[in-house]
């Protein structure tokens, strides 16, 4: 593989690659959209210093046209979405996308979608890399390297160590918060009687949150500000890991910068990548050594689309996978009436570990507290008088808190990416069809009513009508369109990464994921996009 | 329910604004924030208050709901039972739209956000203040439905026919 080493995409995926070829001696070249973050406001205060200190703190919290207001609605999410992080979601004029079936996000933003994560780091097991043409042994290294580029905290001798395999660079958990720690004194108290009768084993969360210092960054100070974007770095985002790659001298980051599509020769080579300024709309070509596609599943495969219909090819990329998610509220009977800590974390600190017979049957349930996030999304969902609502929420808001209940998926063939065309052949959109499985309710509903189960035996009460399945696309979650596997046809990604049928075009992100068991992806993807580069110029 | 900021008994003038109907918007704002939490809003919760309607003007949606709002507008039981009747029975009312404005304010901005944080009472006197505001609101809810039930019917009736008959 030569150079440049062209890498489209300052992801997860993008940016651990590129820091991994730099560290191997390579030149690399980013093309990124890059919407750039907002100054981080007040960096030393607390959520609440924030209210008090904030000139104009309903623009911060809630947005300067209302954007983050949940008002009244059947199908609303328990959360709003963050004004000060509405940049990583903000949309590229002229990329258009027609999807059915799923509601798709994209991040044209510095860091990728990771910068909106939630920061759970779970390692796929032995087991749930059975599909992939590679085992633990190999993407181990990977993980350990993410992890001490990082920093994860969590714990390998809990109930659900045999779940998350252990890698190096683990620091110690993130302290609990009161809740959070009584929800795990109780299931530790029973936790021989729930495990066997329940199936259901609970531990510590694995997260990219840290403990103590770790490479320059400080430890969380429990600002509770983590919704709106860490203050003080101690949750990794993404764009940490792109600004030391621009402090690298062979790093050449280019912004601003769309790619569209790339050339091939007669051999199968790249030879150039073409892109587009989001500024001035002009077309500019760029050598190519290396093309990496770190755009993420979508946004590759439209890029990948795109250079073959240009070369008189027009096809698509089956197999798209997404997670199902499921959201459970619930009452801890025990934390009625507490006081609220406004010291808090306000991600997830605790997980659910519940296996099955195979091992894409695992679920895996994210257990957070709720401590600092907005209120109004979850009193207005109260089916009482709003005043009753308000004093009811007064008096359990340390007692609330949300399952996030994830599901595994596998490639179908009706699940794909195209490109619409029109009447002279040129793509307009992106299509994007994806259908989750037919017996999906099946499998769900069941585990939904498991899940209610096992809170009850813990103490907590999930109301029924209250648990919401998300939209499909809102785990932003996607993989498998570029599969890996030993041999296979072209539109397929080997066990390093190579995109047959081309020499020099390599795959680093979800789109080379041959399965998408329920844990959150984004550190896997990390691991794998270093592992990429390792076996690329390693 | 303990009050943020004590309440006095003569009204505290709104910030006059350039919004038609800002000084009504300004009232209700501080009706509804009295309603919620027993708490004065300051004049900056009042302007944004303000610039929401600016930016999104609300309307009724239907006969019903113009009825309902009316009756939040009359006064305190108003208000009381229209919340507890929409609270239940007609979720997508603009009154409830207005108080989850109102809540979302108030939870954001000083003083009033330490009022939400903190309970009405420890420990197992929870559970009893919370079985009692469960009971009031169950009895609010029954006179609101009484009052309102054949009220929401007939209107409702009544404009179907309307549209069956254009």
């Amino acid at each position: 593989m030569r150079d440049p080493v062209v890498v489209i995409g300052s992801g997860a995926t993008g940016v651990h690659f590129a820091q991994t070829a730099l560290e191997l001696g390579r030149k690399v070249v980013m093309l990124d959209v890059g919407f750039s973050k907002p100054a981080t406001a007040l960096p030393n205060a607390s959520l609440n210093q924030l209210k008090e200190q904030l000139p104009d703190p309903v623009g911060y919290f809630l947005g300067e046209e209302f954007e983050s207001l949940i008002l009244p609605d059947a199908s609303s999410e328990y959360y709003g979405f963050p004004p000060s992080k509405s940049y990583v979601f903000r949309e590229l004029p002229g990329y258009d996308v027609n999807a059915r079936g799923m509601a798709p996000l994209f991040s044209f933003a510095t860091g990728g979608l990771a910068q909106a994560w939630t920061g759970g780091c779970y390692p796929f097991s032995a087991a749930e890399l059975a599909d992939f043409p590679f085992g633990w042994s190999e993407l181990e290294p990977g993980y350990s390297e993410v992890a001490e580029r990082i920093g994860v905290s969590g714990s390998t001798s809990d109930a659900l160590a045999a779940f998350f395999p252990a890698h190096d660079g683990l620091l110690s958990p993130i302290e609990l918060d009161r809740h959070s720690r009584r929800l795990l004194d109780v299931y530790r108290a029973k936790q021989h009687t729930l495990s066997s009768s329940h199936g259901f084993y609970m531990g510590h969360a694995r997260l990219a949150s840290l403990s103590r210092a770790h490479r320059g960054r400080k430890a969380c100070s429990f600002s509770g500000r983590c919704l709106w974007g860490c203050p003080n770095q101690a949750l990794y985002t993404p764009s940490i890991t792109l600004e030391l790659c621009k402090s690298h001298p062979n790093f050449e980051y280019i912004g601003g910068a769309r790619a569209d599509h790339f050339r091939f020769d007669a051999g199968n080579r790249v030879t150039h990548v073409v892109f587009e300024s989001v500024r001035g709309g002009e077309s500019i070509t760029r050598d190519v050594g290396t093309l990496v596609l770190c755009a993420g599943t979508l946004a590759s495969g439209r890029i990948l689309l795109e250079s073959l219909l240009r070369a008189g090819v027009q096809t698509e990329l089956t197999g798209l996978m997404d997670n199902r998610q499921v959201l459970m509220p619930f009452v801890n009977l025990r934390q009625v009436g507490e006081a609220f800590e406004e010291r808090s974390y306000q991600y997830h600190q605790l997980a659910i570990g519940v296996p099955g017979e195979q091992p894409l049957d695992y679920v895996h349930g994210l257990i957070t507290a709720l401590t600092t996030a907005m209120i109004h999304p979850v009193v207005q969902t109260l089916p009482v008088a709003a005043r009753t609502a308000l004093a009811l929420f007064r008096n359990i808001h340390a007692a609330l808190g949300l399952v996030n209940i994830n599901f595994a998926d596998t490639r179908r063939a009706d699940n794909r990416l195209g490109l619409e065309l029109d009447a002279r052949g040129r793509s307009t959109r992106l299509l994007v069809d994806y259908h989750p499985e037919p017996h999906e309710a099946e499998r769900v509903t069941p585990m939904i009513k498991r899940f209610r189960k096992f809170l009850a035996a813990i103490g907590c009460l999930a109301p029924p009508n209250m648990t919401r399945w998300r939209a499909l696309g809102a785990s932003v979650h996607y993989a498998g369109t570029l599969p890996m596997c030993e041999t296979g046809p072209d539109l397929t990604t080997d066990r390093s990464g190579r995109c047959r049928p081309f020499d020099n075009l390599l795959c680093a992100d979800g789109s080379t994921f041959p399965a998408l068991p329920a844990k959150n992806l984004t550190f896997t993807l990390m691991a794998n996009a270093t592992r990429i580069a390792h076996a690329a110029f390693g | 329910m303990t009050p943020a900021a004590p309440l006095r008994a003569e009204r505290e003038e709104p910030r006059a604004q350039l919004h038609p109907g800002a000084a009504s918007l300004a009232l209700e704002h501080q009706r509804l924030a009295r309603y919620l939490l027993a708490v004065r809003v300051t004049p900056y919760q009042i302007d944004k208050y303000i610039a929401f309607h600016r930016t999104r003007p609300l309307r009724p949606r239907s006969a019903f709901d113009a009825l309902l709002m009316a009756l939040a507008r009359s006064g305190d039981l108003g208000l009381l039972l229209a919340d507890a009747y929409s609270g239940t029975l007609y979720r997508a009312s603009l009154l409830r739209v207005k108080l989850t404005l109102t809540l979302a304010i108030l939870e954001c901005s000083p003083p009033s956000f330490s009022a939400i944080d903190a309970p009405d009472r420890g420990g197992r006197l929870a559970y009893l203040h919370l079985s009692w505001a469960v009971l009031e609101a169950a009895l609010v809810l029954v006179c609101a439905c009484a009052l309102l039930a054949p009220v929401h019917a007939w209107v409702t009736l009544t404009a179907s026919r309307q549209q069956s008959d254009s």
